[in-house]
């Protein structure tokens, strides 16, 4: 047994880190202050190729497998989860989609572009009726020539307004609902000029309690065309692609949170240190420290459980229940954490002037998106009692 | 034009404590990062790359300093040699350099950082010039290189234009690191497809005397700690003192 990261992903980590610190960091106020992403800091990170951790060479990416994905968010989720946020939905989901599901024409002309930041990607599942119930999605594709025509809404897609790629989810079968009814396609939704391709219409910036340096709308599509060579998978089985999609996306999301619990309690313990009441430091307060012993545990937990997971995704083991984990733990030792840290640092953790505070708004999404932490106990026990052979999902 | 380029690990000084009552420096997380004046060294070399120079990065030390070595490779070099060698002084590791230099025999320029973050004694590259009996450019801002020669900024007094034939050896300041990082494409192929060349010392000319430390490092140690002075909250208090010590009537 091995726990030490191999020499050339402790490498990506210094790259990660100097790029976090050094680029990232001084953008994170202005971005969560004027919610407008921070453009020059993307464009950098796309430079040095963050944009394409995971996918193999051949189509443009670094070849980092799983667990440099890992590293990233985790390195990004200790500076600003809205960052991770935008890589999240590009990486994660977005383009995972596309290379799960894609065939060898589809991953060379789209995962290049993609790898190398030059084109920005989201993924398009939810929609108003249809969140957890992501099956009760009505957004339609109807098969017209060689082409499909899509019209309906989703909502909440993070990269929305800024991707000029998507992975969406459609229903090309109603009869069939969406398993084997809904059909997954790969889309352009801006020109290379950037104006919105025919059919498509980004709604309105959402306003939102936190994640303001992440850019998510509502987008809909009217007389949309498709070609038909664009679909992921096989036509009616989209939903698995988008299914498999989020089971990797879960471990990285928890990566992030990672990063967010490691600078909840890096803060705490600086502050702890520094600040004097009743003549001493915190530091020597039994009831501070009580509360930073539970925060280290909960963290190291978390990254035995998340790169373990990704070790299992990497060497092609079965990996749904604990990537399921992952996100459920992860979200909430996070915003356990960062409520902690705030707690120790008293008003100055509630000032807009301290950057705890974001990062207390930003921690509470980790618990709803993605699939919310209800959603996750229900796979995760779905998973459990299979392995005795019961199914609790028609 | 050949640049040679001469790169240094650091302990990552956030992973590092100073407790001055114990006396002891605590590393907490062993990390080593490349200096940053080696960035800056990297950055100079990468500018006269553009314009067709070949970079080779050099490094003296225990087997750590390959990742020092493909992270050069990652910002640009295009080849790396390793120095196996438990070092010595700087005396010793300029003498390695110089008969590496020596060994490829057509390096024009060698560009070295000025001053580390964690010994910052600045020894290397003065010593480089003397055993290669080259001139000398120390503390350059920017450089600039054709086959006339090097011009250089350097801090002195201000900054001045310097400028001197090739060979040269050039040391580059840290603050003139202007942040470029390494490139993760390339930073993959450094670990995946590209090898660090692995030299001996046997392999370079070198006779005994060459690789005998002048000076010894010893344990850590630190200086009696400066008393401070005590502060006065007004003139009048000032006058009051002073006449107290008996300084003024």
């Amino acid at each position: 047994m091995d726990f030490e990261l191999s020499r050339e992903h402790q490498a990506l980590r210094r790259l990660i880190r100097e790029f976090a610190e050094e680029e990232l960091r001084p953008a994170t106020r202005c971005a969560d202050r004027s919610a407008q992403p921070p453009l020059d800091v993307v464009k950098k990170a796309a430079e040095i190729g963050l944009f394409g951790v995971p996918f193999p060479r051949e189509y443009g990416g670094l070849g980092a497998g799983e667990t440099g994905y890992c590293i990233l968010m985790e390195e990004i989720g200790r500076v600003d989860t809205s960052f991770a946020t935008i890589i999240g939905a590009h990486i994660g989901i977005g383009t995972m989609a596309i290379y799960l599901g894609g065939n060898k024409q589809i991953r060379e002309k789209y995962l290049p572009d993609l790898c190398s930041g030059k084109k920005i990607a989201a993924f398009a599942l939810t929609e108003p009726q249809a969140g957890s119930d992501a099956a009760s999605i009505k957004l339609r594709a109807t098969k017209e020539g060689d082409s499909y025509i899509l019209d309906g809404e989703k909502m909440w897609i993070t990269n929305g307004p800024m991707a000029s790629t998507m992975s969406i989810l459609a229903v090309t079968d109603p009869a069939l609902g969406a398993r084997g009814g809904a059909t997954a396609f790969v889309i352009e939704t801006r020109n290379g000029d950037g104006a919105p391709t025919e059919g498509f219409t980004p709604g309105k910036h959402e306003h939102k309690m936190g994640l303001h340096g992440s850019p998510t709308a509502a987008i809909s599509f009217d007389n949309f065309r498709v070609p038909a060579e664009n679909v992921l998978g096989q036509v009616g089985l989209g939903f698995v692609v988008f299914m498999q999609t989020l089971d990797i996306g879960r471990v990285t999301l928890g990566a992030a949170t990672l990063g967010g619990a490691e600078a909840s309690l890096q803060q705490t313990l600086e502050w702890a240190a520094l600040r004097e009441q009743f003549g001493k430091p915190l530091a020597l307060t039994q009831s501070i420290q009580f509360m930073v012993a539970d925060m280290a545990a909960e963290t190291e937990a978390l990254r035995s459980l998340v790169y373990r997971t990704a070790w299992l995704v990497d060497n092609q083991k079965p990996f749904i229940k604990e990537a399921g984990m992952c996100k459920l733990l992860g979200s909430e030792i996070a915003s356990r954490c960062v409520d902690r840290a705030v707690q120790v640092m008293g008003a100055l953790g509630y000032s807009r002037d301290v950057h705890m505070e974001r990062g207390f708004r930003d921690a509470r999404i980790a618990e709803i998106f993605e699939g919310t932490n209800e959603i996750q106990r229900i796979l995760i026990a779905e998973q459990l009692f299979r392995e005795v052979g019961v199914r609790i999902r028609p | 034009m050949k640049v040679l380029v001469c790169v240094k690990q650091v302990l990552d000084p956030t992973g590092l404590t100073v407790n001055r009552k114990a006396e002891k420096v605590f590393i907490n997380r062993e990390d080593f990062i490349l200096d940053t004046a080696s960035k800056a060294a990297l950055e100079a070399a990468n500018d006269l790359k553009r314009a067709g120079a070949a970079v080779i990065a050099i490094s003296v030390g225990p087997e750590r300093v390959e990742d020092g070595l493909r992270e050069a490779l990652a910002r640009g070099a295009d080849r790396a040699i390793w120095i196996r060698s438990e070092g010595g002084d700087a005396l010793v590791i300029a003498n390695l350099i110089a008969a590496a230099a020596r060994k490829l025999s057509d390096i024009d320029l060698i560009i070295a950082g000025h001053q580390s973050l964690d010994s910052g004694a600045g020894e290397l590259a003065p010593r480089l010039a003397e055993a290669l009996d080259w001139p000398q450019i120390l503390g350059a801002a920017q450089i600039d290189a054709g086959e006339q020669g090097v011009t250089a900024i350097v801090q002195a007094d201000g900054f001045v234009q310097v400028e001197a034939a090739l060979p040269v050896v050039v040391s580059m300041l840290g603050a003139a690191y202007r942040g470029s990082l390494a490139n993760g494409w390339r930073l993959m192929d450094a670990y995946k497809q590209w090898d660090v060349e692995a030299w001996s010392t046997s392999e370079l000319d070198l006779n005994e005397d060459d690789l005998r430390p002048l000076t010894i490092k010893k344990e850590d140690a630190f200086p009696p700690e400066r008393q401070l002075g005590m502060s006065v909250r007004d003139v009048k208090e000032l006058v009051v003192m002073l006449k107290r010590e008996k300084v003024i009537a």
